[in-house]
């Protein structure tokens, strides 16, 4: 489904990913590792919004890298940045609208279906998504990726900020995403524990390299020590 | 009763140039209100889309002939295709950069029009323009209210946009473009259609305001104009499609209607230091109103109302 080959990305003349290699199937795929490894840089050139230097990035079969995003986006990859995920001078209802303006699936019957996934949105349709909270806020930034038709839904650090209550939820909800919507995910996080109960598998990531590939089950303490640097 | 008539409409041409005046910066101030206040594009040269289409509507029918309807749209197709171009420039710049280019598209119309003397009549000037009707003394009037109607349609159209899909995509664009830029849809080739359509409204405009001057000049295009727009929009409320117009009342209307027909300035007064003091308060109360920004004045006091209230509860 995904592919990445000898990616190599950064900002002006830093290099902050080096040569990454994976491929990421029907699957949950944490992409784990401390501040500093790389894990936005990585979602961002995914989604088209930061060129690659070298590599290349294919999704179902089509070379994604060095297209504009907005065609990436069109091709089924949804993008669910870690801060200002959503519009905030746009209401909940028409955040979610807006995401899919140009959905196959009748707008109406997909939003019923969002409102379902989080049924907390449900009564704050009409509230603009600037006063909303951390947590109502990344459950917005998610259903409006996903009105867009996502088949592959990057969500980077969807739980950061948020109190213990809000993390136990929102990974319940990014299971379930998955399962009942038959949505590919890739996550990064810093909280190991809770993304290795909802990912199939998992990359380590450090200064740029992947430490670790292998199944979230088999992920290791010490595996995670060297990735993390502690 | 008579007097109190005579007090209020005693200037008719005065009163009726003040609204034209009061129209034009309202017609301006809601199209760029859905450049700046929806889209984020600070537009700082208002004054070039404009006079873009009131020189190419000029030009056409003082050398050429050309009949007024055929005029109005190719002033209109000037300051569209002025606006696409500056869209598609400014589309990847920042704040700073789109300011610094929409000044600049500006200031190279103000200088292209003010140089060349064929077609413009460099300062000297162009003219002259005849309204496309003559119906005697109330020829002034129907074109006021035609202005009075094309504004309103403007209005209704920012109104209509608030609620649309393409509403939505600018507003989206507007305020978080980084994230507006993950959608399904270009955000530069929606930046570039939406200064492109109200560009090409600022250059119909600027056609419809030849006939009400007769005569134009380059001194017409200063930075005045643009100034007197944003401070109107800014001070009424960038985000509201009814910002420009309440902003306009309180600024033209009061300086260009209320002091110039109600209170006794001598006529040199009126003639020269009003003017300029006119530009320098519009000026200081921008700087003002930005600290009020987006919802102004206005918006502000009915928030704080509002939060008022809700203490009260």
């Amino acid at each position: 489904m995904f592919e990445a080959s000898g990616v190599w990305t950064g900002y002006d003349d830093i290099d902050v990913i080096k040569g990454l290699d994976f491929t990421v199937g029907e699957e949950v795929f944490a992409i784990l590792g401390a501040n500093g490894a790389g894990k936005t840089t990585l979602l961002s050139a995914i989604a088209g919004l930061l060129p690659l230097t070298s590599g290349h990035i294919r999704f179902n079969g089509e070379t994604i890298s060095g297209i504009p995003p907005w065609r990436i986006a069109a091709l089924g990859i949804g993008f669910v940045p870690q801060e200002r995920g959503v519009f905030p001078d746009l209401t909940v209802l028409d955040n979610l609208r807006v995401g899919g303006l140009v959905a196959k699936q009748a707008r109406g019957e997909r939003i019923d279906e969002i409102m379902e996934l989080f049924p907390a949105l449900a009564g704050l349709r009409n509230q603009r998504a600037g006063t909303l909270s951390g947590g109502e806020t990344k459950m917005v930034a998610a259903g409006r990726a996903l009105m867009q038709d996502a088949r592959l839904l990057l969500m980077d650090e969807p739980t950061a900020g948020l109190s213990p209550l809000y993390v136990e939820n929102f990974f319940d909800r990014i299971r379930q995403i998955h399962e009942t919507k038959q949505v590919a995910i890739i996550i990064t996080e810093q909280n190991a524990t809770k993304a290795l109960e909802v990912a199939d598998r998992a990359m380590v990531l450090s200064l740029g390299e992947a430490m670790t590939i292998v199944d979230a089950h088999d992920l290791t303490t010490d595996q995670l020590r060297k990735g993390y640097k502690i | 009763m008579s007097a109190v008539w005579d007090y209020l409409f005693g200037s008719p041409a005065f009163l009726i140039f003040g609204t034209y005046t009061l129209m034009m910066i309202v017609g301006l101030g809601i199209l760029l209100h859905l450049q700046l206040g929806v889209t984020g594009i600070g537009n700082f040269g208002v004054a070039g889309f404009w006079g873009a289409g009131l020189y190419t509507f000029g030009i056409l029918q003082v050398h050429y002939d050309v009949g007024f309807w055929l005029a109005l749209l190719a002033a209109t197709a000037a300051g569209g295709v002025l606006g696409a171009i500056a869209g598609w420039v400014i589309a990847d710049l920042d704040d700073d950069g789109v300011l610094a280019a929409t000044l600049a598209v500006a200031t190279i119309v103000f200088l292209a029009i003010e140089s060349e003397k064929d077609f413009t009549g460099g300062r000297v000037g162009l003219g002259t323009i005849d309204f496309p009707f003559d119906i005697g003394e109330r020829t002034d009037l129907a074109w006021l209210a035609i202005l009075f109607g094309v504004t309103g349609l403007l209005l209704w159209y920012a109104r209509r946009v608030h609620r649309s899909p393409y509403g939505r995509l600018l507003i989206a664009t507007g305020t978080n473009e980084p994230l507006a830029r993950s959608l399904r849809k270009p955000v530069k080739r929606t930046k570039v259609g939406i200064m492109a359509l109200t560009s090409a409204g600022m250059g119909a405009l600027g056609g419809l305001y030849g006939p009400i001057v007769h005569f134009l000049f380059p001194t017409q295009l200063t930075v005045a104009i643009t100034v007197s727009v944003i401070t109107a929009l800014v001070l009424g409320g960038q985000q509201r499609p009814w910002g420009a117009f309440i902003g306009a009342v309180l600024t033209v209307g009061l300086f260009d209607i209320a002091i110039k027909l109600y209170v006794p300035l001598p006529r040199e007064v009126l003639e020269h230091a009003f003017p300029v003091t006119k530009q320098i308060i519009f000026g200081a109360l921008l700087i003002f109103v930005l600290l009020f920004r987006p919802l102004g004045i206005l918006g502000r006091m009915r928030r704080e109302r509002h939060v008022k209230g809700l203490s009260r509860v």
